[in-house]
């Protein structure tokens, strides 16, 4: 057993504790969601899609790779809920 | 500078794939798992018998990285392959109850109110602290093997890291500990345990 110290990351959420009250910040969280999914140089959009557009099958894109899209829905699903 | 390199060649870079491949840093690390499997009485080396089930065990090496992304560590674990348990054999029940994230907020919240100050603690390979009910029997680790008795097998007292039951082993013994210290379950949070201004969650 040994002692980490004062809490002040835990499970995706930084914590910080002063004598006034807690602060809790996930900007750790996010930034390293980013770098693992190459997406550190993207813009940043309220809506990430653009609203009026028609979607159909794309016959000749490439396909997604579908460990790290549900790896990606997951860890997007995990920042909300936590 | 100079401190950063002179650690620098006491961590390999790589993580190898099989035993075979390891270098120096990693049997050392290989060498501090096994310790922590002496200090916790995990298993004892008994003859093989047709009648036992025996479960394969595998190395897993990995680079343990800081907040920057250095490595700082080479770590070594012992797990098993828990795929080959059978059931009703090997193990029973595996339900191992976790903490909720509404209890982590929860805590944050009342420890805020109350002015608790939290700390963090680590138990160093947990779930070898785990008590087995079944009989199991393992293979000898990879390059580790007992020179004398090479086709003996590892009889567990001790949950392993791979076994179907091991996190509910570790969670029964953490909790069974800390009511008999009279910690209180909390009624509507498991995982949330009280004594006076000690609150811990798990």
């Amino acid at each position: 057993m040994s002692m980490m110290g004062e809490l002040n990351y835990f499970l995706g959420l930084q914590i910080k504790q002063l004598n006034h009250g807690t602060f809790l910040s996930k900007t750790k969280y996010c930034k390293e969601l980013l770098k693992k999914f190459n997406m550190e140089s993207c813009k940043e959009r309220v809506t990430p899609m653009s609203t009026n557009c028609y979607l159909d099958l794309d016959d000749k894109g490439a396909s997604v790779d579908q460990t790290k899209f549900r790896g990606l829905i997951g860890s997007l699903l995990y920042l909300t809920a936590s | 500078m100079n401190q950063f390199c002179e650690h620098m060649t006491f961590v390999s870079q790589t993580e190898p794939k099989i035993v075979a491949y390891a270098h120096n840093n990693w049997i050392t690390a290989m060498h501090e798992e096994l310790n922590q499997f002496a200090r916790n009485e995990v298993w004892t080396l008994v003859p093989r018998t047709s009648k036992m089930n025996v479960i394969g065990t595998k190395w897993v090496f990995k680079n343990k990285l800081d907040e920057h992304g250095v490595i700082v560590r080479n770590k070594a674990r012992l797990v098993a392959k828990g795929y080959n348990q059978e059931e009703g054999i090997d193990y029973g029940e595996t339900y191992a109850p976790v903490a909720r994230l509404e209890a982590v907020r929860l805590l944050l919240a009342y420890a805020s109110m109350n002015r608790f100050k939290l700390h963090q603690m680590d138990v160093k390979s947990a779930f070898l602290n785990g008590y087995i009910d079944e009989e199991v029997y393992v293979s000898q680790p990879q390059g580790f093997e007992d020179h004398k008795h090479p086709n003996h097998v590892f009889k567990l007292k001790k949950a392993l890291y791979g076994l179907k039951q091991a996190p509910r082993q570790w969670y029964e013994r953490l909790s069974s500990f800390l009511l008999s210290h009279s910690y209180e379950e909390a009624k509507q949070i498991r995982h949330c345990l009280l004594r006076k201004h000690v609150l811990i969650l798990f």
